[in-house]
């Protein structure tokens, strides 16, 4: 029974972690950047929306349509001002844009630190359960888990039937063919950047009533959208969805066999064991 | 007045330059064929022209207007369209969605659903493949969805790159059949090809490259007569 309970909490956690991930498996998709700062920008927002419920009571739920225009102009404004400006053509490019991502992580922890300071906080929101026989649904978790889906499923919908959608999607899928197209591919870019930094801050507002957090957290949660992207395969969103509800589980499972503390090391884990195993993620194309 | 013009071309990639000179016109609604040995400069000059590869000098001129150096979104709203080599399909999406992105320029975004229609019949064979993953489609396929693509944007200007390469000899007759096809709708054909002798007959109208240059142009047929390029591209022993 008690491993049916976990596995309850390890699906439910799996939600969020698929919808940080989607945000960033599009980044990546349309850059080839794997964006060191997607976490941060999760955690920002938790903070953002604690913050919010604890001075003003605004519930966080009501904060999503607000933290998700916020991160849809922090990454443009991001992707815009600094990643476009790195040289393209040259050897070092991926190089590059790791290093500025890893600075901007450094730079959103950091300003997170002064403003909010370094404390943990979280929202005391839908802090009941719901109680199925001897199962225990908390309903802050089911919250979080239908509101990632209907926001993952939103996400999927625009980017298979919108113009931007497919040309965020037939850059990710081939970048000579997308120009080939006539598509601006730097412009789409930037809107794709700037979608998966909205996906971001949408997954944080949902953290924010699931956990403790504090503005330092960021590498936890960018471990974990790319654990879970790595496990699925990079690029593939179905393969993510997958790998989010085995780290969710694993996580679930190892915490309680193991204890938190050594629950955190589950992503690198399956990380490494899936890269020794199936180098290319579990429902990625084998390299040709 | 041509319809391309093309004056003294250079590109390169980095440090490497791959063009150092190419020149050639393209007439309204005429097939021009390119062909030059491996890394004469082919795809190169193809790319320059849409915009994929930045020139470095020279110009590029489409209808009267200066288009080097301009991003492939403006090349393409001019009506220049591009079928690339390797075909570039976008492998997980669907054919319908390849078409569709095909449709990208603003001139053509109204009526997407006509001009899907309009594909379906031309290329019957793409009909009851609509809903299939382009990757899963055999190579002559998608070939043809890539012919479809760039027709989508109703282009006055056709840029093929080896559009027979890896393809059965049978499908290569069937591909050169609907250039034909297509150029006799009006559009303007520009050939690269390994398939030398059969592009010859095709076209109008020939241009050699060695080395990322013009070195040579004429009729297709006198191109065919040459005897350098009998010995050097049709591997005739004279």
């Amino acid at each position: 029974m008690i491993a049916l309970q976990l596995a309850i909490n390890g699906i439910l956690l799996g939600g969020v972690l698929a919808l940080s991930a989607l945000g960033f498996n599009i980044i990546f998709g349309v850059m080839r950047v794997v964006n060191l700062a997607h976490g941060d920008f999760v955690v920002l927002a938790a903070v953002l929306c604690a913050y919010a419920f604890t001075q003003f009571g605004i519930n966080p739920l009501l904060l999503l349509p607000v933290t998700i225009v916020f991160g849809f102009v922090a990454g443009a404004l991001v992707h815009r001002f600094l990643l476009r400006r790195l040289p393209r053509e040259i050897a070092s490019a991926e190089a590059s844009s790791l290093t500025l991502t890893f600075g901007l992580s450094y730079f959103l922890a950091g300003g997170g630190l002064a403003l909010f300071g370094g404390s943990f906080v979280s929202v005391p929101f839908l802090t009941g359960a719901y109680q199925l026989g001897p199962i225990s649904i908390p309903q802050a978790r089911l919250l979080a888990f239908v509101a990632a889906l209907v926001l993952s499923v939103g996400f999927a919908i625009l980017l298979r039937s919108t113009l931007l959608g497919r040309a965020i999607r037939a850059t990710s899928q081939h970048l000579e063919g997308a120009l080939a197209c006539g598509i601006d591919v730097d412009r789409v870019r930037t809107l794709g950047f700037a979608t998966g930094t909205a996906i971001a801050c949408a997954a944080g507002t949902l953290v924010s009533f699931l956990f403790n957090v504090n503005a330092q957290q960021g590498v936890l949660y960018t471990v974990n959208a790319f654990a879970v992207v790595v496990i699925g395969g990079l690029g593939n969103y179905t393969g993510a969805v997958l790998g989010a509800l085995i780290l969710g589980l694993t996580e679930s499972f190892s915490s309680y066999l193991l204890g938190a503390t050594l629950a955190e090391a589950a992503p690198y884990f399956l990380f490494i064991l899936v890269l020794l195993l199936a180098p290319a993620g579990l429902l990625g194309k084998r390299a040709a | 007045m041509s319809l391309l013009a093309v004056d003294d071309l250079q590109a390169g990639y980095g440090d490497f330059k791959a063009l150092h000179g190419v020149s050639f016109a393209v007439e309204p609604g005429e097939i021009v064929c390119v062909i030059g040995a491996n890394g004469a400069g082919k795809s190169t000059t193809l790319k320059s022209i849409i915009g994929i590869v930045r020139p470095t000098g020279g110009t590029v001129i489409f209808d009267g207007e200066h288009i080097e150096g301009r991003a492939p979104g403006e090349v393409v709203e001019r009506g220049v369209a591009l079928v690339p080599e390797g075909r570039n399909l976008f492998a997980g999406m669907t054919v319908e969605e390849n078409l569709m992105v095909g449709a990208h320029p603003k001139r053509v975004r109204r009526g997407v659903a006509r001009r899907l229609r309009e594909s379906y019949d031309r290329f019957p064979l793409l009909g009851p493949l609509r809903g299939r993953r382009a990757g899963s489609l055999s190579g002559g396929q998608q070939q043809i969805v890539a012919i479809a693509r760039a027709l989508m944007s109703e282009p006055r200007l056709l840029l093929m790159d080896e559009p027979s390469l890896g393809l059965a000899p049978k499908i290569t007759l069937e591909i050169f059949d609907l250039v034909r096809a297509i150029n006799r709708d009006g559009v303007a054909v520009v050939l690269v090809e390994q398939n030398v002798v059969q592009a010859l007959e095709l076209a109008s109208r020939a241009y050699v490259l060695t080395e990322g240059k013009t070195v040579m142009e004429g009729a297709a047929a006198t191109i065919r007569g040459n005897a350098d390029v009998k010995r050097r591209f049709l591997g005739e022993v004279l």
